[in-house]
């Protein structure tokens, strides 16, 4: 971030971008007091060169466990507690977790039975401030100068009007960091508890029968609020909202299995069923119209009356299912599954689905002769296919409504989506083929596959043209897409001696994903949108650009396009990871590394960093000669038009083209120029799509572990020591400023990613 | 043996009860918090907010050239027209569920109501992309992709749609429907806000009065106002009233539209306000901070009063974007005044207006296609411009020795740039209708700006806007 020029625009202080006046050189404006509470003509001194670091406070997560388990003739029992708390990167970020599980088992004859249950609690006091609106980095870093010291505001409240006027610069775009971090909270308090049952009795000893029960229950208080004065919360004047939202959901099986071995020949069939049940539900109160009394944040402060608003979700899929497992001399494996669900989402004339799979695999190095050093070889093969059913209620055709609208008047929006069609449940099929080497006495060994993933049948919004009265059609896609590729895990020992040894691990996979099929009617049109090119494409309106790929200008500033042309592809080409283990008598050393290979995202962090002008690059001589001199000295790099005309189809392939170029030699401002270069958010521009190739040393441990002698002294049955390391180190292609590892989400887009933590702890291990 | 058998028939008929109990799924699957069928009224409230509300957006005043954006290079301002949509036509699939829904007594109310509706919708959707589908629209079970229609077709299809409204509205004369927020359903109110707007369509097409007689567009226009089922003052406006609840704020206020502190007002608006003396400039408008604020007012400059004509400066929106950019950065243009800025109740934004009604009569009487005439209809048109202003800006908004009084009005009537020029040649009366038009819908642009400049330019102003040859609708 620069540090010479003041928020502002047009070279002088105002109350948005950072395109403000020279800071350092005797100017002034007229700016905010923090201590006497008012406005005046200040000199512009680049006091706040470090605010956001002097914002961060130092962090750190404690991690601590504690495990009892006995056993006895007819079973065994284990308790379990943790306790995590993390004080976050930000003032005021904390979270507590607690952990408390228990469980047991007991044997009887041909009965057995286990169970386990386990409650976590997590409390969170503010989860506030990430994202690309409102968020610290936002308010900080892009949007926020130099020209003020953050520390000189810690004390938020303008003297007299605690908890109705907040002490900062703005009151339209942004607030005070340390408000935001103490007053507009954001918390939650969650409850999760799960409990499983299993018990199998042998009817034979060849049949067993079998029943397991799962339950998981989720419940999570959420309150959140902002101040009177807050300008980048829920309301200006003053707002508390108060939810809670309860999951449950409960999965019973049960399974008859037959197990039986002739000679060589070991046979295993397992037929059963399951019911599974899910249960959602939310309630939301929210304050309307402000607050009445200052810093009195509850339902009952609400000026106008609160407004409440309810969901609830549910769910039912029965399933019956088999499975027949087949081998001979524990050397070949065949196994072969069905599967039958009925969903409650689906309409019932597509409600029912089946979907089978085959797998089975050799061991060859039992049949075939090998040399000496190759210890194993096995091949496997797989065909499976699954199936997905709809989301819960996507087949309502129902209204949506809302309640006091205006002056007390409800209203009612029909679906824009028709609603009606028969719908069958998403399909995926893959083919998987892998093989598995040892060598050398497992003293290195490698793992290969290669998979073909078909998925077809999407869910989908179809578009139609809105004069139909909708915006799209409910149906399935006629698009099937393909995802192929091959992962290959080769690892080993290169070095073992009596007291030291070194293992490697790595990893290294490549997938592609291609289009099969495309839906005449619904799939995109677009010209990159065909049989066998990738779906996972990234497209944005690029700069016009004469034959040579030079920028066209107009008038000085650059020329967007108005179609849109793809840029990149989202996935990476390679995904790799590589794990050493060092170990010399007690002392462990392991240390990962793991990056990726291509794909690309839009940048946000880096486009706004240089649309409102606080970006380094920004700080050169052209800003200076306008805003100190008033003199405007920026060419941009491109061809203008000299004569002539394009003419293109409406997908922007020319069709005939008379323009004569010349170098564009308008001058125009540095900064209109840049903020047009690197326009708005939402308008991704070609130079700030980047790479996300990296790599990061992600994980490096060194641990002691107590000799066995010092430990039988402490009556303690094995102890160690460690230090630890995250995220230590990370480099990248093209992204400088913000974490490629987050990388874009799903549309290829980067929203301000809260950086990376480096972490570095120590650990105490000790049992009795 | 018999142990086997009897757990494996137990078994199996679980695994029966499980595959056969699916009778309750559609229930499970049924959202108990959206409802299949609803009321008449929820569909037509939505549909007029919806309708109504499409006046404020504040893009608009960018288009027309009275307001310069200070933040970004705004598209509009610059003529640069992207891509439209027809999402105006898609919401007319609740219009026609409420028709289905309406009971006896209000289905002929609802179906006028449906028939205005319809003919706006495709009335904006045919002026933004020219030739769209009509004929083969809203009827996705027959027609999954309608075809285009031509749009003399289509102008045909809304004059008949909107005359239809019409014939429902004074067939159910007296009558009341629910779920309007802002004519609270009389009918009567709608017909003449029917006919305000056949009006405002067979406007649109004048050049096209004479050469297409079968648009019948100058007896029409003739027709409706000789029937005289019009507004007879402001208080027949469709406009929407703002008031301080949630989700009924007057729009431009700071919090809900944060760059309003960068609007900056242009000279096309505050050269003419100024040369024709009008004191609606201080009712738009809030004098330049760095001319009126001590603590911003630089060494060189005297400081002003809010009353004096000098302390609004305009923006010029020919000249590059950041030589206008660095006088907004010094606080020298002229925001919109405190009441649209700070106040949540702010000023009504009017759809269809009486003031703009009466430019549209003037302009017909000048073209003779109705005989009443033209001085009358200009000069109720700005009289009640003028009222509709000092009725709705607060007194403390504006300078005392500004306020608008009634000898004011008569007397702005009399001055020579603003007194009708019945000596003067036809171009120049229609200039004079068109500026109190362009006037008289800031800050509400729905209701009938008009940005059509004749070929021989405006006095004063110059620049390659000024030959401008279109009219805009909001």
């Amino acid at each position: 971030m620069q540090s010479a020029y003041s928020r502002g625009f047009g070279g002088k202080y105002n109350n948005d971008y950072v395109w403000g006046d020279k800071l350092d050189i005797g100017r002034t404006a007229v700016l905010w007091d923090p201590y006497a509470y008012e406005w005046r003509e200040q000199e512009l001194v680049s006091k706040g060169k470090d605010n956001f670091r002097n914002f961060l406070q130092f962090s750190l997560v404690t991690n601590n466990n504690v495990n009892i388990s006995q056993k006895g003739k007819y079973g065994s029992f284990r308790a379990s507690l943790t306790e995590v708390y993390n004080k976050g990167q930000y003032p005021n970020e904390n979270l507590n977790k607690i952990t408390f599980s228990v469980g047991g088992e007991m044997s009887w004859k041909n009965f057995k039975m286990d169970a386990s249950a386990a409650y976590n609690k997590r409390v969170s006091s503010n989860d506030h401030g990430s994202g690309y609106s409102g968020s610290y980095i936002y308010d900080m870093v892009i949007w926020g100068g130099t020209e003020y010291d953050v520390r000189d505001y810690r004390n938020y409240w303008v003297k007299d009007k605690e908890n109705s006027q907040q002490n900062w610069y703005d009151d339209n775009w942004y607030d005070n960091p340390w408000f935001k971090a103490y007053e507009i909270t954001d918390a939650y308090n969650t409850d999760v508890m799960n409990a499983a049952l299993n018990a199998s009795y042998d009817i034979t000893p060849w049949l067993k029968a079998m029943v397991r029960s799962g339950v998981d229950i989720y419940t999570q208080r959420n309150e959140w609020r902002n101040p009177i004065s807050a300008n980048q919360a829920w309301d200006k004047k003053g707002f508390y909202g108060a939810s809670r939202k309860t999951k449950y959901s409960v999965n019973t099986d049960a399974m008859l299995m037959a197990d039986k071995t002739w000679n060589k020949f070991n046979l295993n069939v397992m037929a059963g069923g399951n019911i599974y049940y899910y249960h959602d539900d939310f309630l939301k109160a929210t304050t309307a119209g402000g607050i009445s009394v200052p810093g009195f944040y509850s339902l009952k402060a609400s000026v106008n009356p609160a407004s409440v608003t309810g969901e609830m979700h549910q769910k039912r899929v029965n399933s019956l299912y088999g499975k027949v497992s087949a081998s001979w001399a524990s050397t070949y494996f065949l196994d072969v599954t069905g599967r039958n669900d009925w969903s409650s989402t689906l309409r019932a004339d597509e409600r029912s689905y089946f979907y089978p799979s085959v797998s089975g695999s050799v061991i060859l190095s039992e049949i075939v002769a090998l040399p000496a050093w190759w210890d194993f070889l096995k091949v496997r093969a797989s065909w499976t296919t699954t199936k997905e059913d709809a989301d819960i209620y996507a087949n309502n055709n129902a209204y949506d409504v809302s309640a006091n609208v205006w002056d007390g008047l409800n209203t009612a929006a029909y679906p824009d989506t028709k609603i009606g069609n028969a719908i069958r449940p998403q399909k995926s099929e893959t083919w998987e083929a892998g093989t598995s080497l040892h060598f050398l006495q497992n003293r290195l060994y490698i793992d290969a596959t290669y998979y073909r993933k078909k998925e077809s049948d999407f869910i989908i919004d179809g578009g139609v043209s809105s004069t139909t009265g909708f915006k799209s059609i409910q149906t399935n896609s006629k698009e099937t897409r393909l995802r192929q590729g091959v992962e290959l895990m080769v690892g080993g020992t290169p070095v073992k001696t009596t007291n030291f040894s070194w293992d490697i691990l790595t990893n290294w996979a490549h997938d592609r994903y291609t289009y099969l099929d495309i839906d005449p009617d619904y799939s995109t049109k677009k010209p990159w949108i065909k049989k066998g090119a990738r779906w996972d494409w990234l497209a944005i309106y690029d700069w016009d650009r004469d034959p040579q790929g030079n920028i066209i200008h107009n008038g000085g500033m650059p020329v967007k396009q108005n179609y849109k042309t793809k840029v990149g592809n989202i996935f990476p080409d390679l995904v790799w990871g590589i794990t050493n283990t060092l170990k010399y008598k007690n002392v462990t050393l392991s240390f990962t590394l793991d990056g990726r290979v291509g794909g690309a995202s839009y940048s946000k962090t880096h486009q706004m960093l240089w649309n409102t002008g606080a970006a380094e690059g920004t700080d050169n001589s052209y800003r200076y000669d306008e805003v100190v001199n008033g003199k405007n000295t920026y060419i941009g790099q491109g061809v203008k038009v000299v004569s002539g005309s394009a003419e293109r189809d409406p997908d922007g392939n020319i069709l005939s083209d008379t323009r004569v170029f010349a170098p564009n030699d308008v001058v125009v401002s540095y900064e209109g120029y840049i903020s047009k270069y690197h326009d708005s958010h939402h308008n991704a521009c070609r130079q700030n799509i980047l790479s996300e190739t990296f790599f990061k040393l992600r994980n490096l441990s060194l641990t002691y572990d107590i000799p066995a002698l010092w430990c039988a002294k402490m009556r303690m049955k094995s102890a160690s020591v460690g230090f630890t390391g995250q995220n230590l180190f990370l480099w990248a292609k093209e992204y400088k400023w913000a974490d490629p590892d987050k990388g874009g989400d799903s549309d290829g887009y980067e929203s301000l990613n809260s950086p990376s933590q480096r972490y570095l702890g120590f650990n105490l291990k000790v049992s009795f | 043996m018999k142990r086997i058998y009897s757990t494996f028939i137990a078994l199996l008929a679980v695994a029966f009860l499980l595959g056969g109990c699916t009778s309750t799924f559609d229930g499970l699957n049924t959202n108990p918090d959206a409802p299949e069928e609803v009321t008449s009224s929820m569909l037509a409230t939505k549909m007029i907010l919806d309708m109504t509300q499409s006046a404020s957006n504040w893009r608009n005043e960018f288009l027309v050239k009275r307001m310069v954006w200070g933040e970004q290079m705004d598209d509009g301002q610059y003529n640069r027209f992207g891509r439209g949509s027809f999402d105006g036509v898609k919401l007319l699939t609740n219009a026609q569920k409420m028709v289905e829904y309406a009971l006896e007594k209000d289905k002929d109310a609802y179906t006028g109501l449906f028939y205005f509706l319809k003919g706006w919708y495709f009335y904006r959707a045919t002026m933004d992309m020219g030739d769209i589908p009509y004929s083969e629209a809203l009827d996705i079970d027959t027609y999954r992709t309608p075809k285009y229609d031509e749009q003399k077709e289509v102008f045909k299809g809304i004059l008949s749609d909107l005359e239809q409204a019409e014939a429902y509205f004074a067939k159910t004369a007296g009558q009341t429907f629910d779920g309007d927020p802002f004519y609270h359903g009389s009918t009567d109110s709608w017909r003449k806000a029917t006919n305000v707007l056949r009006l405002k369509v067979l406007m649109a097409l004048q050049r096209r009065a004479d050469d297409t007689p079968e648009l019948k567009v100058k007896e029409t226009f003739a027709r409706i106002v000789a029937e005289g089922n019009l507004f007879t003052g402001n208080g027949d406006n469709l406009q929407v009233t703002y008031s301080d609840k949630e989700g009924q704020q007057n729009p431009m206020h700071n919090t809900l539209t944060r760059s309003i502190e960068v609007y900056g007002a242009s000279t096309m608006l505050t050269e003419l306000l100024k040369r024709y003396g009008d004191y609606r400039l201080f009712y738009y408008l809030a004098p330049a901070q760095a001319l009126t604020d001590p603590l911003y007012l630089p060494k060189e400059e005297t400081l002003l009063a809010a009353d004096d004509w000098n302390a609004y400066p305009g923006l010029d929106i020919a000249a590059p974007f950041n030589d206008e950019h660095e006088k907004i950065a010094a606080r020298m243009h002229s925001r919109p005044n405190d009441v649209y800025r700070l106040n949540y109740e702010g000023v009504p934004c009017i759809r269809l207006g009486y003031a703009d009604m009466n430019f549209l009569l003037a302009e017909a009487a000048e073209r003779g296609w109705i005989t009443g005439s033209a001085r009358k209809y200009y000069e109720q048109g700005v009289r009640a411009a003028f009222a509709f202003v000092k009725s709705t800006v607060p007194a403390h908004y504006v300078p005392a020795s500004r306020a608008i009084t009634d000898g004011y009005v008569e007397a702005y009537l009399q001055q020579p740039e603003t007194a009708y020029k019945e000596g003067g040649t036809v171009n120049e009366r229609l200039e004079q209708i068109w500026m109190q038009a362009y006037l008289g819908g800031v800050f509400s642009p729905g209701a009938g700006c008009v940005l059509r400049i004749p070929p021989h330019g405006v006095s004063g102003f110059s620049g390659e806007s000024a030959h401008q040859p279109e009219r805009c609708e909001g």
